[in-house]
């Protein structure tokens, strides 16, 4: 928060970026020799612990049989769905209750209890109520960014300075300009926050969704594998898990946070 | 819950003359329990209503009162209280397990540059692995067992707990206190949430 902007930074970026990324690959390399030389040294069978080689030729399988694409492919849009279904919902809901005083004092309870049970506890009714298949697990999605960003809608819109309201109201702005221009812009930087953290319960339910509701994607994969004591495509399974949310984070998410927050003047407290 | 709250209403001393109903709304408004509980009395009534009404079949949408019910016969058959006190354990060996790894492991990373430099790449991408991905081997490893269910919990704590020290420690001005200063206090001062 009260770190100091340090001078001359922009001069030596390209330098600090190849630094940064050569201390990015180090660990990651130094964890696959360790891995390579304890499963060599101390010989664990492939049913409990697979070795380095075994998990880059599950990789190469299943890149050539198209099978990974089928599973990240059905993750990734179950994903979209819900996430953009959770948006398209929340955000006018969240902001609605942000808007009335009453309706925030009245959902807050609600929606912070419904934060805390967002995403796996849904997922027998999910199945229940939808079946087994697509549908349970875009709930499950949906579900999670649901309820984190209507709370964090209408968080932000109570955020919105005082005077910025009443300069709009007395200026005699309608009521959908006032919307538009005035509480959803306001509300953004906490938007985005509430996105991120809902997506982030999204994609931990979406992997627990398809362990139990389908026949595709990564966690059925995950599923799948287990059954046949397959560690190399579980740890794949587990790798690519981390991967995709890392780069849908650090990418996509935390760039858009930062902007959004450093646009409306704040200072940004992300890592 | 709301009955208590209109028995202190009646003695509150008034300043000005308002009405009845007006003084029990803002007392009802003020109070901290009916601002977190009072929420869940209308929504509780409409799914009483809505499952009373069977707009959706019985089996797939049961009212308050079968759970209400079903919630008092898994309390007296004691099975409710076993699982109750099952996951409790679990979750306790978890945190204990959890702290003693991730507290000492948090403070290492945040006040050496080595360690930190080390490990930060893994620690943010360990994070990025939902808990939940690790569920199969661990079951592959330890089977349906504590050890397993520990496991997991260990795993979900740690992971953030290493975050959120080393960016507490960061937030401690340097240009303030001075870098041993700084450590000092983050190590002593701050809590480790």
């Amino acid at each position: 928060m009260a770190s100091v902007v340090r001078p001359g930074r922009r001069g030596r970026q390209l330098p600090r970026r190849l630094g940064a990324a050569f201390w990015f690959v180090v660990p990651f390399a130094a964890l696959a020799v360790v891995w390579a030389v304890v499963v060599q040294v101390t010989g664990v069978p492939m049913r409990t612990f697979p070795q380095v080689t075994d998990v880059v030729r599950a990789f190469g399988d299943m890149w050539a049989s198209g099978e990974l694409f089928v599973h990240v492919g059905a993750s990734l849009r179950r994903v979209a769905f819900g996430a953009i279904a959770g948006v398209l919902t929340a955000v006018p809901f969240g902001i609605l209750l942000g808007a009335s005083r009453w309706a925030s004092v009245f959902f807050a309870p609600l929606l912070r209890f419904s934060v805390a049970l967002a995403g796996i506890a849904w997922i027998p009714l999910a199945t229940l109520w939808l079946g087994f298949g697509e549908r349970a697990v875009i709930f499950i999605v949906w579900n999670a960014v649901f309820f984190a960003l209507t709370y964090n809608a209408m968080l932000g819109v109570q955020r919105i300075p005082t005077q910025l309201l009443r300069a709009a109201r007395s200026m005699g702005t309608s009521r959908s300009r006032m919307f538009v221009e005035v509480l959803l812009p306001g509300s953004l930087p906490s938007i985005v926050t509430g996105l991120r953290v809902g997506l982030g319960y999204a994609w931990r339910g979406l992997v627990a969704a398809e362990i139990i509701a389908t026949s595709a994607g990564l966690g059925y994969s995950l599923f799948l594998a287990q059954k046949f004591f397959r560690t190399d495509i579980i740890i794949m399974g587990m790798i690519i898990i981390g991967l995709l949310w890392l780069v849908m984070d650090r990418a996509l998410l935390a760039p858009l946070e930062r902007r959004t927050i450093e646009r409306w003047g704040m200072k940004a407290v992300i890592s | 819950m709301a009955s208590t709250s209109v028995a202190t209403d009646t003695r509150s001393p008034t300043r000005q003359p308002r009405t009845f109903w007006r003084r029990l709304g803002t007392r009802l408004a003020t109070s901290r329990t009916v601002r977190t509980f009072g929420p869940f009395v209308p929504v509780v009534l409409i799914w009483w209503a809505v499952a009373e009404a069977e707009i959706f079949p019985p089996e797939f949408f049961v009212g308050p009162g079968t759970v209400l019910a079903e919630f008092g016969d898994l309390i007296t058959k004691g099975i409710l209280p076993a699982y109750l006190s099952d996951s409790i354990t679990r979750l306790w060996t978890g945190v204990v397990f959890g702290l003693l790894i991730g507290l000492p492991a948090g403070f290492l990373v945040a006040m050496s540059a080595w360690a930190r430099r080390l490990t930060w790449p893994l620690l943010l991408f360990f994070q990025a692995i939902a808990d939940i991905a690790w569920l199969p081997i661990v079951i592959v490893w330890f089977g349906f067992s504590l050890t397993a269910v520990t496991f997991v919990i260990v795993y979900t704590i740690v992971f953030p707990l290493v975050i959120s020290i080393v960016a507490g420690v960061e937030q401690v001005p340097r240009e303030l206190t001075g870098q041993r200063v700084a450590w000092a206090r983050a190590g002593s001062g701050s809590s480790p949430t």
